[in-house]
């Protein structure tokens, strides 16, 4: 999934946590964001690749864009939407 | 925001749908003073407090349940009362007692119905709870004081539980102590029926639900009964009004049989002047009483032929209380 070019409006490195903190800090990050606002989480492992975007996507967030970098994290672009928490 | 403390602490639950940061703020934004005793309170003080919220308790002992403060940002601003029936909160808080054979647990936020309160929990005795009973009861009572702490439900709701530990709602009583909400297009239509009896004062009834309101124009009957016998009628209907006692009988059937009742009676003054006068007071409640409990009264007062302003009464703790209606603004 190629990401769009948009800047975003904050990021997160949470390659150094594990679950459930990494969805916790992703979730806050959002809360913090006005609607429409684009969140940068880098982002390291299976399991938040796996638990992450979906979470996200279940909270009513939009997911823009999944990119793995040359260091082998992932860069994961999501998008505040009104109804998520 | 949250503290890096606050948000290891409380980690689990800022994962849920309803909660978040915000959320989390909210819990630790208000203190709970929590005036009852036994398993019941131990419970939804621990509870209270791993959720993040202070609990001040009356009895100091702690039990079994010694809990771990919460960890709060700043020291809460708002105060939930939690008490056993017949008592009452203040402002805000829940009430637990028990009814025919059920714990019953009524919650009401700051800008609840505190008359509507006072009725539904006139008839609760204290709680008696022991064991486990106490524990489950214990929990719901802090699911109710965080829900009012995240500003979720309703003003007024009641919960109840069997001794079987069967959970239902409770239906509170409909509101008769605040005016009831009148559509715009129901008060344009009033207005219009008032204006027309100019310079007669005029006269209608509202009538439905909490989900509907209908005009029912009525017809000014003081002026037949004036001419009638001048004697027991002195005023004529340029300065008084009255229903006609057949047309009143029709309105209250129909409502009835519609599932409806009568939420107010209104009039208006043609010259002015604004508000509720003394001779609506006489009229409304003769004996000092309500003559037609849980009625309205709204006065359209005008001037020079236009309505300048409308105003409630409605009767709540022992007097007439009055408040604002705004009028329509492109009103002909
Ligand atoms: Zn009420
Ligand atoms: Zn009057």
């Amino acid at each position: 999934m190629r990401s769009p070019r948009v800047t975003p409006d904050a990021r997160i490195d949470i390659t150094a946590e594990v679950c459930p903190m990494t969805f916790v800090r992703t979730k806050i990050a959002l809360e913090r964001l006005p609607v429409g606002g684009v969140l940068e989480v880098r982002l390291k492992g299976d399991e938040p690749l796996r638990n992450v975007p979906e979470s996200a996507r279940d909270l009513g967030h939009t997911v823009l864009g999944l990119d793995r970098l040359e260091d082998g994290t992932w860069r994961l672009l999501l998008r505040r939407e009104a109804a998520g928490c | 925001m949250l503290t890096e403390p606050q948000i290891q602490r409380y980690a689990r639950q800022l994962l849920l749908r309803d909660l978040g940061e915000k959320g989390q703020e909210s819990l630790g934004a208000v203190r709970v003073h929590l005036a009852l005793g036994g398993s019941l309170a131990g419970a939804a003080a621990a509870y209270l407090r791993a959720g993040g919220t202070e609990v001040e308790r009356a009895s100091t002992s702690p039990g079994p349940w010694a809990s771990t403060p919460p960890l709060v940002g700043s020291p809460p601003a708002r105060r939930l009362d939690v008490l056993a029936a017949p008592a009452a909160p203040g402002r805000s808080g829940v009430v637990v007692g028990a009814a025919a054979g059920a714990h019953v647990l009524w919650s009401i936020a700051e800008e609840g119905c505190h008359a509507c309160l006072d009725l539904a929990r006139r008839d609760l005795a204290p709680p008696e709870v022991r064991g486990p009973a106490g524990i489950q009861l214990g929990t719901l009572l802090a699911f109710l004081v965080q829900r009012r702490a995240l500003g979720l439900g309703s003003p007024l709701e009641g919960i109840q539980m069997s001794r079987e530990g069967v959970l239902s709602t409770v239906s509170a009583p409909d509101c008769i102590h605040r005016p009831p909400a009148v559509p715009g297009s129901v008060l344009a239509a009033l207005l219009h029926h008032l204006a027309a009896a100019l310079p007669d004062e005029g006269c209608a009834v509202l009538v439905g639900r909490e989900d509907g309101v209908r005009l029912v124009p009525m017809e000014n009957a003081q002026a037949a009964h004036h001419a009638r016998d001048p004697e027991a009628f002195p005023r004529t209907a340029r300065t008084a009004f009255s229903l006609d006692p057949r047309a009143w009988l029709t309105v209250l059937r129909e409502a009835d049989q519609a599932g409806e009742r009568v939420l107010a009676i209104a009039h208006s003054h043609p010259e002015g002047p604004p508000g509720f006068s003394d001779e609506d007071r006489r009229w409304a409640a003769p004996d000092g009483q309500p003559l037609l409990p849980g009625v309205a009264h709204l006065v359209v007062a005008f001037e020079g032929g236009r309505p300048r302003s409308a105003r409630w009464a409605v009767w709540a703790e022992g007097d007439f209380r009055e408040s604002d209606c705004p009028l329509p603004a492109e009103h002909e």
